[in-house]
C-alpha cells in the first residue's frame, strides 16, 4: 500500500479477515492511480518495485529493478526513486486473523438463467430512485463536509454534481447521500461561499466500512456541536469553496 | 399503463421537474465525471416520456452495469456505429404504432448518444448522417465531443486535435 | 387469390399480410427485388408501413432491432456481402432476442466480386449466434414460410430472429404461379407482436443490453440455448395450425421427404436444387433404382431426429452442398459436415458422399443429378465410397 500513514493507522480502515494472517507493506508516499491508464508520472511504480525488491527479493532483486528502470527514460531519477523506497520507505505489519475494521463481506446472490429476463434486459429505476445495487461511494479519497449555516442554498452543488448525490432537504439545504459521493470536489469548487463546502480526507472519518453518516440530520440534531466538528475539519481540508488552501 | 405529459406552467413547475432525476446516482463514471452531468441535465429536461439510446462507449460501459442501471428512463445499448440507426429506427417504430392505433398517441423522445467513435468514427458518421436524411421521424442525437476514445484508454480518434497526447500518438520518449 | 411472381414478390405479399409495422431497404441483388416489391403495395395502399431507405446493410439491421425493441414487427434482408457487412447488428439482433425476420437471397460472397449467383454461405455465417435458419423451394413455400416465421419468431418461447434463405436468381428471380391467402385467415394464425415485459416505452422502464461482465454471460447464451431448443415444438405447432387454417399441408415441417422409403440412395440438400434432383428420383425410379431425396427446410434449429430417421438405413447418403466449409473435418460442406455429425449416434450408420456443386449460381441440371446418383449407386453396390468428397463439376 502506499500511504504517508502508518500501517497501524489503515489497519482502522481495512477490513478483517478470517485467515491466514499477512503482512501489510506500506511504501511511504503520496497515495497515487499511477499505472492507472491516466499514468502520472510520479514515481509510485518505481518506489513500489523497490518496495517489493525489499520485502521479496525472491520474487524482484533490487538489481533486476535497476536493470529494468535503466531501460526506460530519465533513468537515473527513476532509479533514485526505488533505491529510495528500498532503503528507508518501508513499514511492514503483521496482521493476525481479525486483526482490521469488523466488517463481513456479504456476497450478492445472483439470478439464475430461469429468473432473469431474457435479451439482456433489466428492469430499470423509478424517478429519483438512486441504483440500490450499486453506489460507489467507498472509493472517493476526500469526503464533502458542508457548513450548513453558511448554505445560501444556491443548489449549484446540487446542480453540477455527476453523481446526483445532493438531497434536497424540506427546508431548502443540500444534503450529500455519501454512499453514493465519489469525491471528485465539483461541489466544493462550483460552491460561491466561502469556507462552506470543504472537502476532507475519507480517512480523518471512522463512520464504518460502507456506512456514512448524515450530515444533515446531524447538524439538525445539534448545530454547536456540528459547528465544532466542521472547524475541526477546515484545517485539514484539501478544498475549500472559494478560499483555495 | 400510460404516461401523462405534465406540462410546466410556471416557474414553479419548471423546478419541480428538474428536480426529478432519471438519470440517477449509482453509475460507474470516474470521478467528476463531465458526461455523467450532462447526461443528468438531458434527462432532467427531456422528462418522463422519452426514450435514451446509448452508443458502445464510457456512457454506456460506466452507466449501466449488467443487472443494474442508473436509468428511470427506458433505455437501450446500440452498437457503436449505430446511433444514427437506432433513433431512426425507434421513431419510425413509434410514429407506425401510433399511426396504426398499437400504441397511444403521445409525443416521444428519441435521444441517442454517442461519443468520437460513435458519432465521428467507425462508420457511425454515414448512420448519424443517413438519420437527418429522414426528417419525418422526430429524434435528437447528441453528440459528445471527447477529442478521444475515452473509454477505451484515451486513445486518438478522428475528433482528436492536432498535437494533443493520446495513447495512440506515436511521441519519441527517449 | 392466385397470381404470377417471383420468390420475392411473395414475401413481399406474406409481409402485407402479416401488416409489418417498419422495413429498412438497402439495395443489393438478389435480395433486392423483395423492397422494391414492398415499395409498391406502400405506394398502393396496400400496406402501411415506416419504408425506411438506409446507408448500408448495417444502418438497415440496426434500423429493424430498435423498431422491433419499440414493439413494431419488421422485415430486412440482404444478400452475400451485404449480409456480411450487418453482421455486427445481425448477432445483437438474436443476442437482444428482436423477432425480426430477414430475407437472405442467397448470393456467392466477394471476392472476385459481381457473381449474382446463389451460394449458401452468407446464411451459414450466422449458424452459430441465434438465427433460425430455414431455406424455401417455391414461391408458395417462401411466401407460407414468411408468415410461419413470424409466428415462430413472435413466440415468447423463442424470441429469435429467423432467416429465410431464398436461392438468388433460382428462386429470387424467376415466375411462379402462387397463392394469396385472405387477410383474414392471416389474422387467425399470427397473433400480435407482443414483446411482453421487454418493451422499449416510457410506461415500461427497462434496460436493454447493459454492459455485461463474466458473471453473467454463460447466463444469457444459455437462455439462448433453451429458446433454440425451443424453436423445435414451437415450429411443429406453427405448421400443424397453418395447415388446419390455410388447408396447405407441408407434413414434415423440418424436412421434405421425397421417395426415400426403401430407398438405398438418397441425395441431400437445400433450396432449388431439389428441382433437377426429384425430377432424376422419378427417372430412376421408374427404371426400377430405390433412390430418394431428402429436402432440409430447417437448418437452424437443426432437425437432429428427422435426419436420423431418414437417413439411418439408407445404404449411402450423398448431400449436395451450395456452399463450402474449406478445413473442416472432411474437406467438404457445412451441410454434409452437419449430417454426418447427426448420423454419429444412429443405429445404422449410411456411407456418406460429398458433392460439392453449383458454386457461384452455376446450374445443377437434370443430368447432374443423374451423373451423381450413378456415382452413389455404385457406391453403393460396392458397400464403400472411393471418393468421400466431390467437387462437382470443377474443370480439372
Amino acid at each position: 500500500m502506499v500511504s504517508k500513514r502508518n500501517p497501524d493507522e489503515l489497519l482502522k480502515f481495512i477490513p478483517a479477515r478470517d485467515s491466514p494472517p499477512y503482512t501489510l507493506v506500506v511504501v511511504y508516499g503520496e497515495r497515487s492511480i499511477g499505472d492507472f491508464w491516466t499514468f502520472p508520472d510520479d514515481g509510485t511504480v518505481e518506489r513500489v518495485l523497490g518496495a517489493i525488491a525489499k520485502v521479496m527479493p525472491s520474487i524482484l532483486t533490487l538489481d533486476d529493478v535497476k536493470r529494468y528502470l535503466e531501460s526506460l527514460d530519465k533513468p537515473s531519477e527513476r532509479v533514485n526513486r526505488a533505491l529510495e523506497a528500498y532503503q528507508s520507505l518501508v513499514k511492514l505489519r503483521e496482521v493476525r486473523p481479525g486483526e482490521g475494521l469488523p466488517y463481513k463481506y456479504e456476497p450478492p446472490h445472483l439470478p439464475g438463467w430461469k429468473d432473469m429476463m431474457i435479451g439482456g434486459a433489466i428492469p430499470g429505476l423509478k424517478p429519483n430512485q438512486r441504483n440500490p445495487y450499486f453506489t460507489g461511494g467507498t472509493a472517493k479519497h476526500y469526503r464533502p463536509v458542508i457548513n450548513f449555516d453558511k448554505c445560501i442554498k444556491c443548489s449549484l452543488c446540487w446542480e453540477y454534481c455527476p453523481d446526483s448525490v445532493f438531497d434536497v432537504t424540506p427546508d431548502g439545504y443540500f444534503n450529500p447521500a455519501l454512499a453514493y459521493c465519489k469525491g471528485c470536489g465539483v461541489c466544493a469548487e462550483v460552491c460561491p461561499v466561502p469556507d462552506t463546502i470543504i472537502m476532507v480526507d475519507e480517512m480523518e472519518f471512522e463512520d464504518g466500512y460502507g456506512k456514512f453518516i448524515d450530515e444533515y440530520r446531524a447538524w439538525k440534531e445539534n448545530r454547536e456541536a456540528y459547528r465544532k466538528w466542521f472547524e475541526s475539519l477546515l484545517p485539514k481540508a484539501q478544498v475549500i469553496s472559494v478560499r483555495k488552501r | 399503463m400510460t404516461v401523462s405529459i405534465k406540462l410546466a406552467r410556471t416557474v414553479k413547475d419548471l423546478l419541480q421537474m428538474a428536480q426529478t432525476e432519471y438519470f440517477d446516482a449509482g453509475h460507474r463514471t470516474c470521478q467528476g465525471c463531465e458526461s455523467a452531468m450532462v447526461l443528468r441535465w438531458v434527462a432532467k429536461a427531456a422528462g418522463p416520456n422519452t426514450i435514451v439510446i446509448g452508443a458502445t462507449g464510457c456512457m454506456y460501459v460506466a452507466n449501466t452495469t449488467y443487472y443494474t442501471t442508473a436509468w428511470a428512463l427506458p433505455w437501450i445499448h446500440t452498437q457503436l456505429s449505430g446511433t444514427g440507426s437506432a433513433v431512426v429506427g425507434t421513431a419510425a417504430a413509434l410514429k407506425a404504432l401510433m399511426e396504426k392505433g398499437k400504441l397511444p398517441n403521445e409525443k416521444i423522445n428519441v435521444i441517442g448518444i454517442c461519443g468520437d467513435l460513435g458519432c465521428a468514427d467507425a462508420g457511425g458518421l454515414s448512420e448519424v448522417s443517413n438519420a437527418l436524411t429522414h426528417t419525418k421521424y422526430n429524434f435528437l442525437i447528441l453528440m459528445y465531443d471527447n477529442e478521444s476514445s475515452a473509454n477505451t484508454d484515451i486513445q486518438e480518434t478522428t475528433m482528436t486535435p492536432y498535437g494533443a497526447l493520446t495513447t495512440f500518438s506515436q511521441v519519441v520518449s527517449r | 387469390m392466385e397470381v404470377v411472381g417471383t420468390g420475392t414478390d411473395a414475401v413481399a405479399y406474406a409481409l402485407m399480410l402479416a401488416d409489418i409495422d417498419v422495413t429498412s431497404a438497402y439495395p443489393i441483388r438478389p435480395y433486392g427485388g423483395v423492397m422494391q416489391t414492398v415499395a409498391r403495395l406502400i405506394a398502393d395502399g396496400y400496406l402501411k408501413a415506416e419504408y425506411i431507405v438506409a446507408a448500408h446493410e448495417h444502418d438497415q439491421f440496426e434500423i429493424v432491432k430498435h423498431a422491433s425493441a419499440v414493439g413494431a414487427r419488421t422485415f430486412v434482408g440482404s444478400s452475400g456481402v451485404g449480409w456480411l457487412l450487418a453482421i455486427e447488428a445481425i448477432v445483437a439482433i438474436s443476442t437482444d432476442r428482436y423477432p425480426v425476420v430477414a430475407l437472405i437471397g442467397n448470393r456467392a460472397l466477394d471476392d472476385p466480386p459481381g457473381a449474382y449467383g446463389v451460394e449458401h454461405n452468407d446464411a451459414l455465417m450466422v449458424r452459430d449466434v441465434g438465427w433460425l435458419l430455414v431455406w424455401v423451394d417455391t414461391a408458395q413455400e417462401a411466401l407460407d414460410t414468411t408468415l410461419i416465421a413470424y409466428r415462430v419468431a413472435e413466440d415468447p418461447r423463442v424470441m429469435l430472429p429467423v432467416g429465410i434463405s431464398m436461392d438468388g436468381a433460382f428462386l429470387t428471380h424467376s415466375e411462379h404461379v402462387f397463392k394469396i391467402p385472405p387477410k383474414s385467415k392471416v389474422q387467425k394464425f399470427l397473433p400480435p407482436y407482443d414483446l411482453g415485459n421487454r418493451k422499449l416505452h416510457p410506461s415500461n422502464v427497462i434496460s436493454v443490453a447493459p454492459q455485461v461482465n463474466e458473471d453473467w454471460v454463460t447466463e444469457i447464451r444459455k437462455q439462448m440455448d433453451e429458446a433454440m431448443k425451443n424453436a423445435r415444438k414451437v415450429i411443429e405447432e406453427a405448421y400443424r395450425d397453418f395447415a388446419k387454417i390455410f388447408g396447405r399441408d407441408y407434413g414434415n415441417p423440418f424436412v421434405e421427404p421425397y421417395m426415400v422409403e426403401d430407398a438405398d440412395v438418397v441425395m441431400v440438400g437445400m433450396g432449388t436444387v431439389s428441382k433437377p434432383i426429384k425430377e432424376a428420383v422419378r427417372r430412376l425410379r421408374a427404371k426400377g433404382e430405390r433412390v430418394g431425396f431428402l429436402r432440409i427446410r430447417w437448418f437452424r434449429p437443426f432437425p437432429t431426429d428427422d435426419i436420423i430417421r431418414y437417413l439411418s438405413g439408407v445404404k449411402v447418403v450423398a448431400v449436395v452442398d451450395r456452399d463450402y466449409s474449406f478445413g473442416s473435418p472432411f474437406d467438404g460442406g457445412a451441410v454434409f459436415t452437419e449430417i454426418r455429425s447427426a448420423l454419429y449416434e444412429a443405429e445404422h450408420r449410411p456411407l456418406m458422399m460429398n458433392f460439392i456443386g453449383g458454386l457461384g449460381g452455376r446450374e445443377i441440371t437434370y443430368n447432374d443429378a443423374i451423373n451423381m446418383f450413378n456415382m452413389a449407386l455404385d457406391a453403393a453396390r460396392k458397400g464403400r465410397v472411393e471418393q468421400r468428397v466431390i467437387w462437382y463439376g470443377v474443370r480439372e
